[in-house]
């Protein structure tokens, strides 16, 4: 059943992504149709994964850390933690925990610091970082590589929240979509080189804390 | 009022300002979420509601002279480097206030919802994906301790006479405030399972019925897009 | 018909060197309150987890023996099988609390043992009055106290009308008063109880059977009466003794910090108002009353912490606060490097800090690695390590066993003489081990000579 919910969000997200191209004026509906709609096949997609209670507490954990650590950072504009959680999540438990680890982040600290239409993207975003930390986590063991990919997410991170709202709200013109990128450049540079700082800091330390927990989570019991 | 007919009339009404060619009904729209929210007893709403508007008065002010259509120039401006020539039509202007109201009118929906909403409700309403509604709640109750737990580790290291500055020193809080959490977290999925979490056969304890004022939001929600429709 | 049985009963979690419970083998009756003692570490938690069924299942681990609850057995099921007829309350209620709001929360046992939806809501309420907290229904948990929390945790727990419940150090964020109260609750249901607690007292006078474990063993399984002489003839420290009466009156050395008519307040209204204290070079001080009344408030305005609203704090020296439930923040990932935080990373001082509580050796562990009392000493070398003129504890005591405490008292009155120690505690009795004056806080006013 979750697998069938999955596929049609994807589809529904895939409709709503071609409704933007053909009728481009009117693009902020789809567009947060298509947002939603991968967000409840990314839903569904947890859904299949183990349903433990360690598993399900681990990643509301990992998200409330996050979430807690961006109000931490909330005096410092654009600086925060949670692509950097997000990534060592990915890197150490995979890329199902990194997924719903950046997804609950999001939503989670919505709730404290505002939500809005923004929260969609914010949440698929940051899933994507921690699908990133999953499929780079080999290369992630140490500071400069973590860094390195933290600051290329940060930008990208940025990136995809600006375009969105360039195609919704926008006039359709590359000089629009250099004003939009350009407003936010500062929150950009602090959310990229704020990753860098914390990555360099404390990138790989949270990563080796998550696997030696993970190793806590495979437990078996031998019966004597 | 309950949470799915709250809901879907909020949704219905952030996308007909989606998609309304009319700007009063855009501006309707944006209006009467501007009332609902600032209706709320909430202290954060100045914080919510900030970003929304910042951004909606950005697009107003600032998408005009990026784009080049209509003709009735109202203002002439010089010709900046990547931007080109600099000009404001009033078709601009008014297309410009119709995507500024819409940017509000969906991020005053978003805000409406969060500020008036009890989420709990809503998790109980939820009958699918009951993992990930539970993965929510948990994840927003937990914040608050966590940040407690922040508190006082700063409080510990200035117990002993250790200073946290800058960004650096904030940063190098998270190792401990992670590997704490992570300690709560065992001990939290072991209480739930104590309290038979994962066992076949659950139930679902029942939501409070529908008012009147429920069925009146779903009917308006179903309702609203008709008319812009037909409008 | 026994409700629960247990059956040469051995068990090691994975990785341990030593096994937590070793041969142990009891009956429990229906009905039965039964008081289980022992030092940190001798296996009281691992064996009420055997109980319910969390271990093994949820840990892992080697598990020998057999437990039988109401006639099922734990090889075969799983905790969330056995949890209606046994329910567990922990420590501390933040860890046991999934939902935003307490009626949610009290629902969320029923739902998962599957009770009809229409008697779940009855049921939430029934048992949020029977804990005493039927007003708190709509609150959501982020806004209670401790002790709200843990009643609304013990209303969740009474809600699955078990036939044997499961109690691990409950009352240790509670106050005397609150720790009472509970305790009376859980055990005037019905139920069987079985209660593990750190301060024995409480529960030595109702119960109806003693159990003490040593290093996994069981060394004692008798009837109340029995078991007290036993206890006062070979484990003297875990009987309840009178807590002895302290002077008020100041001692003569030299001043190291002074509170004058300070005030403060968190926003709804002045927590501490007009409080004055006196603390001298050589003595120690113990600071008691009820919950709420300002302790903790007035032990970090004496040491800087928080700056006084009105009033004045003078501290000519340094000073250093251990705060409660210091295992919790915890930094490094060595424990010399931990000691050495306060001193800008000496190594050495840090070495000498740690031999001075008995963790001499464990320089290279990882602090997160030790047991609960270790990770109290360690906490303890971390603030000794600074000499610091002002000490100030806040409640060392919590969750400590009996004999540990007397260590403690011993550990703080060999340092008393270089400094002014300041403690807060609720333990009366271990403030009259400790402390040369008792000063009472209660309502807003500090009662001292």
């Amino acid at each position: 059943m979750p697998r069938l919910a999955a596929l049609g969000a994807v589809g529904a997200a895939l409709a709503a992504a071609a409704w933007v191209v053909v009728s481009p004026d009117r693009s902020g509906l789809p567009l947060l149709l298509a947002a939603m709609g991968l967000l409840v096949a990314g839903a569904a997609w947890l859904e299949t994964g183990s349903g433990a209670s360690k598993e399900i507490v681990l990643v509301a954990t990992l998200a409330a850390v996050a979430a807690a650590g961006r109000v931490l950072f909330a005096a410092i504009p654009g600086v925060q933690p949670v692509t950097v959680i997000v990534v060592a999540a990915g890197a150490a438990l995979g890329a199902r925990a990194g997924f719903a680890t950046g997804a609950l982040a999001a939503l989670a600290s919505n709730f404290f610091l505002g939500q809005g239409p923004w929260t969609p993207w914010q949440m698929l975003g940051w899933g994507a970082c921690g699908l990133a930390g999953a499929a780079l986590g080999p290369l992630l063991r140490h500071r400069i590589p973590f860094a390195a990919a933290c600051f290329v997410l940060g930008f990208a991170f940025s990136a995809l929240m600006d375009v969105w709202l360039w195609l919704s709200f926008w006039p359709h013109t590359w000089q629009a979509l250099t004003v939009v990128l350009g407003q936010g450049v500062w929150f950009e540079a602090a959310h990229a080189i704020g990753n860098v700082v914390i990555a360099l800091a404390i990138g790989p330390e949270l990563r080796r804390l998550l696997e030696r927990y993970a190793r806590r989570l495979r437990t078996e019991v031998v019966w004597a | 009022m309950s949470p799915v007919p709250a809901a879907a009339l909020l949704a219905s009404l952030a996308a007909v300002a989606l998609v309304a060619d009319r700007a009063w009904v855009v501006a309707a729209i944006a209006a009467t979420l501007c009332a609902l929210c600032l209706k709320a007893p909430r202290p954060r709403r100045f914080l919510y509601l900030a970003g929304t508007l910042s951004s909606a008065l950005s697009v107003f002010l600032l998408s005009p002279l990026v784009s080049h259509t209509g003709s009735h120039l109202l203002w002439e401006g010089p010709r900046i480097p990547v931007l080109g020539v600099v000009d404001v039509t009033s078709e601009e202007l008014a297309a410009g206030g119709v995507q500024a109201l819409r940017l509000a009118a969906v991020g005053l929906a978003f805000t409406a919802y969060a500020l008036l909403l009890d989420l709990d409700r809503l998790l109980q309403a939820a009958g699918f994906a009951r993992r990930s509604v539970l993965a929510v709640g948990l994840a927003t109750r937990l914040v608050p301790t966590l940040e407690r737990d922040a508190a006082g580790l700063v409080e510990a290291l200035r117990g002993r006479g250790v200073e946290v500055r800058g960004l650096r020193g904030r940063a190098r809080l998270l190792s401990p405030l992670l590997a704490g959490s992570l300690e709560r977290s065992l001990n939290l999925a072991e209480a739930m399972e104590a309290r038979g979490f994962g066992r076949a056969g659950r139930t679902r304890a029942p939501s409070l019925p529908w008012s009147r004022l429920d069925r009146l939001a779903l009917a308006a929600a179903v309702l609203l897009p008709l008319a812009a429709i037909w409008l | 018909m026994a409700l629960a049985q247990v059956e040469g009963l051995a068990f090691s979690y994975p990785g341990a060197e030593e096994p937590a419970l070793r041969d142990v083998s009891l009956r429990l009756e229906p009905g039965e309150v039964v008081t289980l003692l022992g030092a940190s570490g001798s296996g009281k938690s691992t064996l009420l987890r055997a109980l319910a069924g969390l271990v093994p299942h949820f840990h892992g681990g080697r598990f020998a023996g057999r437990v039988e609850i109401a006639g099922l057995d734990t090889r075969r099921c799983r905790p969330a099988e056995v949890a209606g007829t046994v329910a567990s309350l922990f420590q501390d209620p933040e860890e046991q609390v999934v939902f935003g709001r307490v009626a949610n929360e009290v629902a969320f046992g029923l739902e998962n043992v599957g009770t009809l939806p229409e008697l779940i809501g009855p049921r939430a309420h029934a048992a949020l009055a029977a804990a005493g907290v039927a007003r708190l229904a709509d609150r959501r948990t982020e806004t209670l106290s401790a002790g709200e929390l843990q009643r609304v945790c013990l209303a969740s727990v009474l809600a699955l009308k078990p036939t044997l419940l499961l109690l691990d150090e409950p009352t240790s964020q509670l106050d005397p008063d609150g720790a009472e109260a509970l305790l009376e609750l859980a055990c005037g249901l019905g139920a069987a109880v079985v209660v593990s607690e750190q301060r024995p007292a409480l529960p030595l006078e109702r119960c109806d059977r003693v159990l003490f474990l040593e290093e996994g063993r069981l060394r004692l399984d008798e009837p109340r009466e029995r078991a007290l002489a036993w206890l006062d003839a070979h484990r003297p420290d875990y009987l309840p003794r009178e807590a002895v009466g302290l002077p008020e009156d100041r001692g003569d050395g030299k001043v190291l910090c002074r509170l004058e008519d300070v005030t403060y307040g968190y926003g709804a209204g002045p927590v501490l108002d007009g409080a004055s204290l006196e603390l001298c070079r050589g003595e120690v001080v113990a600071l008691t009353g009820p919950n709420g009344v300002g302790k903790t408030t007035l032990a970090k305005l004496a040491t800087g912490l928080l700056e006084p609203q009105a009033g004045t704090v003078s501290r000519p020296g340094s000073a250093c606060y251990l705060s409660q439930d210091p295992g919790r923040y915890l930094f490094s990932e060595r424990v010399d490097e931990e000691v050495a935080l306060a001193v800008g990373g000496d190594l050495g001082r840090a070495r000498r800090a740690l031999a001075g509580v008995g963790l001499a050796g464990f320089e290279a562990r990882h602090p997160r690695d030790l047991s609960s009392g270790e990770r109290e000493r360690l906490a303890l070398a971390a603030v000794l390590v600074g000499e610091p003129d002002l000490l100030v504890l806040d409640e060392p005591t919590r969750g400590v066993d009996p004999t540990r405490k007397a260590e403690l008292a011993e550990l703080i009155r060999s340092e008393a003489a270089r400094r002014t120690t300041l403690v807060v505690t609720h333990d009366l009795v271990f403030a009259g081990d400790v402390a040369d004056r008792a000063v009472a806080l209660g309502a807003r006013e500090l009662v001292s000579a």
